[in-house]
């Protein structure tokens, strides 16, 4: 048996006996604490683009040459 | 003369990680004909190319298909098509220097400033530990 599993039943009454303002201030809490951990469970599987054009050598050499050709017809 | 280096602070990209998401971007003026262009560019050591995304090219007022030199980029950046833009890049005081950009067709990407040719007409100091860089034209 988990923690959760003994500690809800125990934990209802008191939730119940709140009022109707501390339920929603309840709600908007555990909403919160849920969209955080499903953010930080997203995060190690998430794909992150990386935009660096790592060894683009023969782009580099194209580069090289047109910038020698716009010298020359400066 | 020796020239006096610019100062320029990391940026931060998530106010939310701090010191985490520092990143240095480059304040620089991009002219092509009569348009000049503010941008950031992401100084990338480990970029072989400068890149540019298609909307500034477009802002620049280039138009696609009067650039004819092709380049194949690599990683992320190798599906979409890519062409050789000279532009003119004004940093801070300095004189202004021609640098070509691998403008790719992808609207996502950042502006790079690479090895080619950012890095072959700039020097550049990084602090990351302060955290800042300086950049100063080459030595002649």
């Amino acid at each position: 048996m988990t923690l959760s599993e003994t500690a809800l039943p125990e934990l209802l009454p008191s939730v119940r006996a709140l009022s109707r303002a501390d339920k929603l201030r309840l709600i908007q809490l555990l909403a919160g604490d849920l969209a955080q951990e499903d953010q930080m469970q997203s995060t190690p599987g998430s794909v992150f683009p990386i935009w660096t054009p790592l060894h683009a050598f023969d782009a580099a050499t194209v580069m090289l040459g047109e910038l020698q050709r716009s010298e020359m017809a400066k | 003369m020796t020239e006096q280096a610019e100062q320029y602070p990391f940026i931060p990209m998530d106010p939310s990680l701090g010191g985490a998401s520092l990143l240095p971007y480059l304040p620089i003026s991009l002219a092509f004909g009569e348009q000049t262009l503010s941008v950031s560019g992401l100084l990338d050591t480990a970029a072989s190319v400068n890149v540019l995304p298609y909307e500034v090219g477009l802002q620049l007022g280039a138009v696609w298909e009067e650039q004819t030199t092709a380049v194949q980029l690599t990683g992320n950046l190798a599906r979409q098509e890519a062409r050789v833009l000279v532009v003119t890049g004004t940093v801070a005081k300095f004189a202004p220097v021609r640098l070509a950009f691998a403008w790719s067709r992808n609207t996502e990407v950042p502006v790079i400033l690479g090895q080619v040719n950012f890095f072959l007409e700039f020097d550049v100091c990084f602090f990351r530990s302060r955290p800042l860089f300086e950049v100063k034209p080459k030595q002649p």
